[in-house]
């Protein structure tokens, strides 16, 4: 079974006093499997966030259909086993943690002392287990996203639903999270989650989708995505000054740092080729580092409509 | 059930917990205080005048709380987007409207009850008499408070705070003015303006058939065919107004 299912999905919304139209998701067709990080890459209004919404029940679609773990999204208990983190989360600030978790917990058909026997491990988890009693009106941004977090885990749930949790967080915060997620995995959840961090959507995802003006423009797993195209290669090399391997004509730049050359070689070089003209120089290659594209290459190069590079590279899509 | 008694637990938390709450209980208190001094300017009057400014100070104070939070946690839910973490669990939104009314009846109840007891100890205390008339009056309040708490809840998920205060406000000028009205058109005879009257009067609830204070220290009691009609009526019109409220949230995107 299908963690995800997605079947053109379509969202128009009406603004402003004449009702004029604004086209937020178009057609959108996906799947998640049970137990992957799936990322979800789109510029700002790419259709992200309202995607989230229609799961959750907060937005209706206007067209196409959704099923989370095979329950149509429309249905009662179609959301029994999920977890949703909002963007830009809010809580009640008069309620202390461990009460919010016991309403949350409730509304998901919990028993009072099942929440109350869960609460602490989750609490735990998130790394909250000391402002339990305190109240979320005191907590600070980063405290709040983990809250978050907890509020999403308390019913246990098979298929988490993360929008920007990685928003607003210190680097630590940001780890800590990561390493989260990829726990969640190892315990067999499913992950969907979006994020504007693309180095923490390449460090832990699976698959990806990449969403532009309410459409998707790629989807695959990561590696498939970016290839195994290296676009340069980093030398290092010791035992040799800078000019004399200038003099060598290997590379398109050169630079030195505590003793070490660095020489950064053009991607359709022969690594071999070069690696020889350095030894017949007296050179030692340290290190030979081949660079492919990143995440932020990719997404910039195909998704973003309003960055440079516009949607070339790729036609795909709903 | 126990998704709606989750949800209006969860806002009488949050109404006990709002500073704005005691500021206005504290007012109704201190007017009830004050009542004794109207009553020793008025001649041998001075128990009835006392009850009659209680239960009046009493009937606005849980009038002013009812629109002040009918009108702004329905609106904060959404403007603040705590609503994305309700709707987004295993929750249907009739739950989420019925569970709001009734937290919101629950609260004001709790506040009209509390009230009530610092009004009768005061009372005995300058030496007046608890009749049963007085809790009939303050049964009657309960039912404007369930028809008041109806309109709030419908116009706060479609407009700004002020505004539907101010339309609820208005459902309740005219709820106890349709009546008075519609005779009055009838009276002087004010013929283009029957329709319009007819109109008011069928479309705005009748908050007077709510209205038992006049019974109090006149040693008389309604039928009680009279007080039963005015429960069902109280019931009926603000089952309508919520299924709208229903119908409304169940097509809303938030």
């Amino acid at each position: 079974m299908k963690a995800i299912e997605i079947e053109n999905l379509a969202k128009v919304y009406r603004r402003g006093f004449w009702g004029t139209r604004f086209t937020a998701l178009s057609g959108l067709s996906l799947s998640v499997e049970e137990g992957e990080i799936y990322g979800f890459i789109g510029a700002n209004g790419a259709g992200k966030t309202t995607t989230f919404k229609i799961l959750m029940g907060i937005a209706k679609p206007t067209s196409g259909s959704a099923r989370i773990l095979g329950t149509d999204i429309s249905a009662r208990g179609a959301r029994m086993k999920a977890g949703y983190l909002p963007e830009e989360s809010y809580y009640y600030n008069y309620l202390t943690a461990r009460e919010l978790l016991r309403f949350y917990g409730r509304l998901q058909g919990m028993r009072g002392r099942d929440v109350a026997a869960r609460s602490g491990a989750i609490l735990e988890s998130v790394g909250l287990a000391e402002s339990a009693d305190a109240r979320l009106g005191e907590f600070s941004k980063g405290m709040r996203q983990r809250f978050g977090i907890a509020q999403a885990l308390v019913n246990d749930p098979a298929v988490l639903f993360l929008d920007e949790p990685l928003t607003g967080l210190d680097p630590p915060g940001r780890k800590g999270l990561r390493d989260l997620i990829l726990d969640l995995k190892r315990r067999g959840k499913t992950v969907f989650f979006s994020s504007h961090i693309l180095s923490d959507a390449e460090a832990i995802c699976d698959r990806i989708a990449v969403l532009d003006r309410g459409g998707l423009v790629a989807e695959g797993p990561i590696g498939k995505l970016l290839g195994s195209k290296v676009k340069s290669y980093e030398l290092q090399i010791s035992g040799a000054q800078p000019d004399a391997v200038k003099d060598l004509g290997i590379g398109v730049g050169i630079r030195s740092d505590a003793g070490i050359v660095h020489v950064t070689l053009d991607g359709t070089a022969d690594p071999d080729a070069v690696i020889d003209r350095v030894r017949s120089a007296g050179g030692k290659v340290v290190a030979l580092i081949p660079v492919r594209e990143t995440l932020e290459e990719f997404f910039m190069r195909s998704g973003p409509s309003g960055a440079h590079g516009g949607l070339g590279g790729f036609g795909g899509g709903a | 059930m126990g998704k709606v008694i989750a949800i209006a637990g969860n806002t009488v938390r949050e109404v006990v917990r709002d500073k704005v709450f005691y500021i206005l209980v504290f007012f109704a208190v201190l007017l009830i205080a004050v009542s004794k001094a109207l009553g020793w300017i008025s001649m041998e009057q001075d128990v009835k005048v006392m009850k009659d400014f209680s239960i009046a100070a009493i009937n606005l104070f849980v009038l002013l709380i009812t629109i002040f939070l009918g009108t702004t946690l329905v609106y904060k839910e959404i403007d603040k987007r705590t609503i994305y973490t309700i709707l987004s669990k295993d929750v249907g939104r009739w739950q989420f409207v019925l569970g709001k009314y009734f937290g919101l009846l629950a609260a004001a109840s709790m506040c009209m009850a509390g009230m009530t007891a610092v009004f009768i100890v005061y009372l005995l205390v300058m030496g007046g008499g608890v009749e049963a008339s007085l809790f009939l009056a303050v049964g009657g309040m309960l039912l404007e408070l369930m028809l008041i708490t109806s309109v709030s809840l419908l116009f706060s998920g479609l407009t700004s705070p002020v505004l539907s205060a101010f339309i609820t406000f208005c459902f309740f000028l005219l709820g106890h003015s349709v009546e008075v009205l519609r005779k009055f058109v009838e009276e002087f005879e004010f013929q283009g303006l029957e329709p319009m009257a007819n109109a008011i009067y069928y479309l705005f609830p009748n908050l007077e058939n709510c209205n038992f204070k006049m019974y109090v220290g006149s040693g008389t009691l309604p039928e009680a065919a009279h007080v039963l009609w005015a429960a069902a009526y109280a019931a009926g019109y603000s089952a309508a107004l919520i299924g709208i409220t229903l119908v409304i949230y169940r097509r809303k995107d938030f």
